[in-house]
């Protein structure tokens, strides 16, 4: 009996018909008022690419309109361009693995939001604006119910924003090993990073970068995560036009296993700074301030191992530690210039406090170090005139 | 008795007093850069001052714990009060026109007074018993006033 035999060309024409072909959808719309929409369902390697030129102009957002939209798919992207004012994007990519979406606008008054949740993993967006009072809203999450691709699922997230009164807002549910970076230039400016309910052993990081002044930025990393958060605000090499001026940073880490964060402002004058971690074994906050009249301020509670440094240039800073209910806790306070003002508080077991308060002409500044429980180090060290420096243990 | 030890010592206000006790060694300088601290103890607190007319002030309340104050210049002040036993106190100024005032509460505490320069003032009170203090001062007009269990 003779058997069948695949031959190479019958090989070959056999994959040719079982093959799938990729869906491909391109919209370009040039004028005013225009609104498109486009939709995928399953597939692998989809893509869709918009341009919209003109103004008003809608993908999504509007009643009625799902925008850009892909579903139960395998490595599919969307790329979209708005060149205009007022314009909207909307893109969702729902159960779709190794999804990428790239959205670009130029003008002012845009709105971009980019939404990847549900079942999908291992996502990449970008946002990129030029212009002013735009707003970029990303949306990562991961189902809770995802099984074992829960393992690989990660999320990569980046806004890049130019001009003033801008928003960017990150939110990050249920992910691992993410990322966001957010670079904004400009004035009135404000970026949002939540990371939250992540999964055991996620290894997360969030970091924002602003130049301007008047900027906000915000953090917060939530459960479970080895997560660290960088926030700079008066990027070096910029030109005077962006210094930064009372701007202000916080980050907030709750409830992981180890964290670290950092707030890096090099600005004129009167920034905040905060960074507060709770329910978190090895933690590490840092602040760095050069400038005059800023605050910083660390609370760390129910921590251990855990260290917080604070390091100000300038005058009129004052530098605030709080270390609540945790051992073998470490903090640190630089400050050179005058009126500076550093206060730290600890309270638990083998503590140590170093308060250093130096510089040229370094006067009235004020140190203060406050412990309670036992085996703790306090030490504070100033030059200058008209100096006070005060300890307190029991 | 034991309860003899609690006799008041009020030495009293001393022009230009140097007051020597048990092993001091002399009046010998100190360092900023290796500050005689009491360290080894359970707990500590330093404090080291360079300008002028800087002031220091260390409440203490624990046992086998330790304070250690430099300050280098004029018009300095330096403040303790600490309570509990195994206490200790080491103060070194160097500097004219400098205060030094210590109240220590509690048994086997020890206090340790370094002032040179002139027109400085010491007022150290102990109240306790295993009570050790060391005042020594270098230069003119200095003044002191030392009472153990007044």
């Amino acid at each position: 009996m003779k058997c069948f035999e695949l031959t190479p060309i019958a090989l070959a024409a056999l994959l040719l018909c079982t093959q799938a072909y990729a869906d491909t959808s391109t919209i370009t719309q040039s004028g005013q008022a225009n609104i498109a929409a486009s939709a995928q369902v399953g597939g692998t390697g989809n893509s869709i690419n918009l341009s919209q030129t003109g103004t008003g102009n809608q993908a999504g957002t509007a009643a009625g309109n799902p925008g850009i939209d892909q579903q139960s798919a395998q490595s599919s992207s969307v790329a979209a361009t708005q060149n205009g004012t007022q314009n909207t994007l909307l893109v969702q990519q729902y159960q779709t693995n190794k999804a990428t979406a790239n959205a670009q606008q130029i003008g002012t008054q845009n709105n971009a939001t980019i939404e990847q949740t549900a079942g999908s993993h291992d996502y990449q967006s970008t946002v990129l604006q030029n212009g002013f009072a735009n707003n970029a809203s990303v949306q990562a999450a991961l189902a809770a119910n995802t099984g074992a691709l829960v393992s690989l699922g990660w999320a990569n997230d980046t806004v890049d924003q130019a001009g003033n009164s801008n928003r960017a807002t990150v939110l990050q549910t249920a992910t691992i090993d993410s990322g966001y970076t957010t670079y904004q230039r400009g004035d009135n400016n404000s970026a949002t990073i939540a990371q939250s309910n992540q999964y055991g052993g996620a290894v997360n990081s969030a970091e924002i970068a602003q130049s301007g002044s008047s900027n906000t930025a915000s953090a917060f990393e939530d459960s479970n995560a080895t997560t660290s958060a960088k926030i700079h605000q008066g990027m070096s090499g910029v030109t005077a036009a962006y210094t930064t001026v009372t701007s202000s940073a916080s980050v907030d880490q709750r409830r992981n296993s180890e964290t670290s964060a950092l707030i890096d402002q090099s600005s004129t004058s009167a920034s905040t700074a905060a960074i507060t971690q709770a329910d978190s074994l090895l933690s590490s906050a840092q602040i760095l301030q050069t400038g005059s009249g800023h605050a910083a301020n660390v609370s760390q509670a129910s921590v251990q191992n855990s260290s917080a440094l604070i390091s100000q240039s300038g005058n009129a800073q004052t530098a605030t530690i709080t270390q609540a209910s945790g051992n073998q806790l470490y903090a640190n306070v630089t400050q050179s210039g005058a009126s500076d003002v550093a206060l730290v508080t600890q309270s638990g077991q083998g503590n140590s406090a170093y308060i250093t308060q130096t510089g040229w002409g370094g006067q009235n500044n004020v140190a203060t170090i406050s412990q309670s429980a036992s085996n703790y180090v306090a030490s504070v060290t100033q030059t200058g005139s008209g100096n006070t420096a005060n300890i307190n243990q029991h | 008795m034991r309860q003899s030890h609690w006799a008041a010592a009020v030495i009293g206000w001393v022009a230009a007093a140097s007051c020597h006790a048990a092993d001091l060694g002399g009046g010998e300088g100190w360092s900023l850069d290796t500050p005689d601290a009491t360290l080894d103890r359970s707990s500590s607190a330093m404090v080291v001052q360079i300008g002028r007319a800087n002031s220091a002030k260390v409440e203490q309340q624990a046992q086998g714990s330790g304070v250690a104050i430099r300050q280098s210049g004029k018009n300095q002040a330096a403040q303790v009060q600490q309570s509990g036993k195994d206490l200790s106190v080491d103060i070194a100024q160097d500097g004219s026109g400098n205060a030094v005032n210590l109240t220590q509460t509690g048994r086997h505490t020890t206090a340790t007074v370094l002032q040179d320069g002139h027109d400085n003032r010491a007022d150290v009170a102990q109240l306790g018993n295993g009570l050790r203090l060391v005042i020594t001062q270098t230069g003119d007009g200095g003044r002191v006033r030392a009472t153990q269990n007044p």
